[in-house]
């Protein structure tokens, strides 16, 4: 067991951890991997500079995480956050999710609504109807789990004349999953997102990869998809998809504007980060980071609403189905 | 590679069980510029047996451990969560997931050459964890085809000391990509990690040896115990270069087979 201890701590951590050797490691990785500079029009080298004699100066983790937070604000990201494990600290992110709270959705309070809730298949599935003839389906996270599922609750809605697909709160999860999910709803095979990734020898970017839609549903039903601003990530990929479809209106409010693949990444200190790495545009090439995918009805509702048992989201739907959106 | 052991006395076949502790060190600069360090018990299990010309050997082990970054106390993240309906804020402490499995498969053939043994070996070491190192998903498997050299020396009576070393030519490397992403639209998670991490690798790209010491002492026609060592030091030359450091040290027992 000597011999076992006397050979830990072999391998040397890349850098040091003081508050100015983080600041660089971090603006390096960013520099290297981060995907979003381009269509964020950020200067990264002037940001870096803004902040970089403020970091070597920096003495101690409250003026480091002033310093990190101050560099990574303007991303306006909400895949990017910066972590600290020190149990008290609370997460912080880039976006217009730091420090929000989802006050506009609650499942309880739309499952208590419904006309009747059907058996799901998976505890991420909520399936039942809404109205005569609208079924509703909640999927709470992209996994293809939870896409499979979605497939075998949808089998219990099929004598509806019109669907709800409900992404409130639906934080993401896998893309291919999100793909699938907006299939069940398809009618028409279409492009619905251009992903590219940096390349790691230069600051240039490999080609698109083109995803496309693959239609699944046996007709085409007027559909409403809810969103919020917890809408994210892969949930705003399946949004995207369904906004090819002609027979989907998108209720709510505007998504959260995450796109991108993400990772975690451990500082020289023990802090995370997340970082974006792929650069993910709609159909056109248009990106929707950091401004998400506006509905084409919007309807606001808030905490006042849940507490009074209703929702507001869900009533414009039933309304706009009935008028035969 | 406790197989190794005893080859003066060989049977039909030799059973080898061993547990013993492991300390295993990772620094993959694509993952995290910190050290991980992972320990556990690798459970393992060997099978040798002497054909007409060579001495053939398989051998597999599985290790669940635990891994914490080098240098960074136990880490503990603070995330609010407020009632949708209530308002009523709470704070949920999320600590840093942990565990790490790795997992070692060998298939070796060695001839006797006077006091030494000499062959071809086949290795492959897997490494994966959901959360561990930067909370993410990060995974290693490094298959390669080397030189095996043992050595072996009657000490004392009824014992054996001997030293085994392994040297790869090549092989094939699978890393997490520097680019991070293992979802494209056909390929699930797993077949990514291989199709887009793998490249084939000679000595100058894979820079690994792994030594091996033990000590046996027979303790009837059928048994024997042993204490044995192991060091194994690898490292991937690319435009990120990583490096695995593993050791152990524990206790095996060997049994003979077809007395």
């Amino acid at each position: 067991m000597l011999a076992l201890a006397l050979l830990t701590g072999c391998l040397q951590p890349l850098t040091g951890d003081s508050p100015g050797e983080v600041f660089e490691h971090l603006w390096t990785d960013f520099d290297d991997h981060y995907a979003l500079f381009e269509a964020k029009g950020l200067d990264w080298e002037a940001e870096g500079e803004a902040w970089r004699d403020a970091a070597w100066a920096a003495e101690d983790d409250d003026a480091l995480h002033e310093v990190l937070t101050g560099l990574l604000g303007p991303l306006n990201d909400n895949h990017v956050g910066l972590f600290v494990p020190d149990g008290e600290t609370p997460d912080w992110r880039s976006g217009s999710l730091n420090g929000q709270h989802q006050e506009d959705f609650a499942l309880e309070v739309t499952r208590a609504l419904l006309v009747e809730e059907l058996p799901s298949p998976h505890r991420a599935v909520t399936v039942g109807w809404a109205a005569e003839g609208v079924g509703y389906l909640h999927v709470a996270q992209m996994s293809g789990a939870a896409a499979r599922a979605a497939e075998e609750a949808l089998a219990q809605l099929d004598a509806a004349d019109a669907l709800i697909l409900d992404l409130r709160g639906n934080t993401g999860g896998d893309s291919p999953a999100a793909r699938d999910l907006a299939g069940l709803f398809a009618t028409e095979a279409a492009p619905f997102v251009k992903q590219r990734h940096r390349e790691l020898d230069g600051p240039g970017y490999s080609d698109f990869e083109v995803w496309t839609v693959e239609p699944r549903a046996t007709r085409a039903r007027p559909t409403a998809l809810l969103t919020n601003l917890w809408s994210i990530s892969a949930a705003e990929w399946c949004t995207l998809a369904l906004r090819t479809q002609p027979h989907v209106t998108q209720v709510g409010v505007t998504t959260a504007g995450a796109f991108a693949s993400t990772v975690l990444r451990d500082l020289p200190n023990g802090w995370l980060v997340g970082l974006s790495f792929s650069d993910v545009r709609d159909a056109e090439g248009v990106s929707w980071e950091g401004v998400g995918l506006a509905p084409d009805v919007e309807v606001p509702s808030g905490q006042a609403d849940l507490q009074a048992g209703e929702d507001p989201v869900l009533a414009e739907a039933l309304a706009l189905l009935a008028a035969g959106a | 590679m406790h197989l190794a052991l005893l080859a003066g006395t060989l049977a039909a076949a030799e059973l080898d069980l061993s547990l013993r502790p492991e300390v295993d060190q990772v620094l993959d600069p694509v993952a995290s510029p910190l050290p991980y360090q992972g320990v556990g018990a690798p459970v393992s299990a060997g099978l040798r047996w002497r054909g007409r010309g060579p001495t053939w050997a398989l051998g597999l082990s599985a290790t669940p451990s635990r891994w914490t970054p080098q240098g960074v106390g136990p880490r503990v993240y603070s995330f609010e969560r407020v009632d949708a309906v209530t308002g009523e804020t709470t704070t949920v402490l999320v600590p840093a997931p942990k565990l790490a499995f790795s997992g070692d498969v060998h298939a070796a053939a060695t001839w006797d050459l006077g006091p030494l043994s000499l062959g071809p070996r086949l290795d492959w070491q897997a490494l994966y964890t959901s959360g561990a190192m930067s909370m993410g998903q990060w995974a290693w498997s490094v298959a390669t085809l080397g030189l095996r050299v043992e050595a072996r020396a009657p000490w004392r009576s009824r014992s054996e000391l001997g030293a085994g070393l392994t040297l790869p030519v090549g092989g094939v490397v699978t890393r997490i990509p520097e680019d991070y992403d293992l979802v494209f639209p056909d390929v699930g998670t797993v077949g990514a990690f291989f199709q887009q991490g793998s490249q084939l690798a000679s000595w100058g790209h894979l820079q690994q040896a792994e030594l091996e010491l033990w000590h046996r002492v027979s303790l009837s026609p059928i048994w024997s115990v042993g204490l044995d060592a192991r060091l194994r030091y690898s490292r991937l030359v690319d435009t990120t270069t990583a490096q695995r450091l593993t050791s152990s040290l524990g206790l095996g027992a060997t049994r003979l087979l077809g007395v």
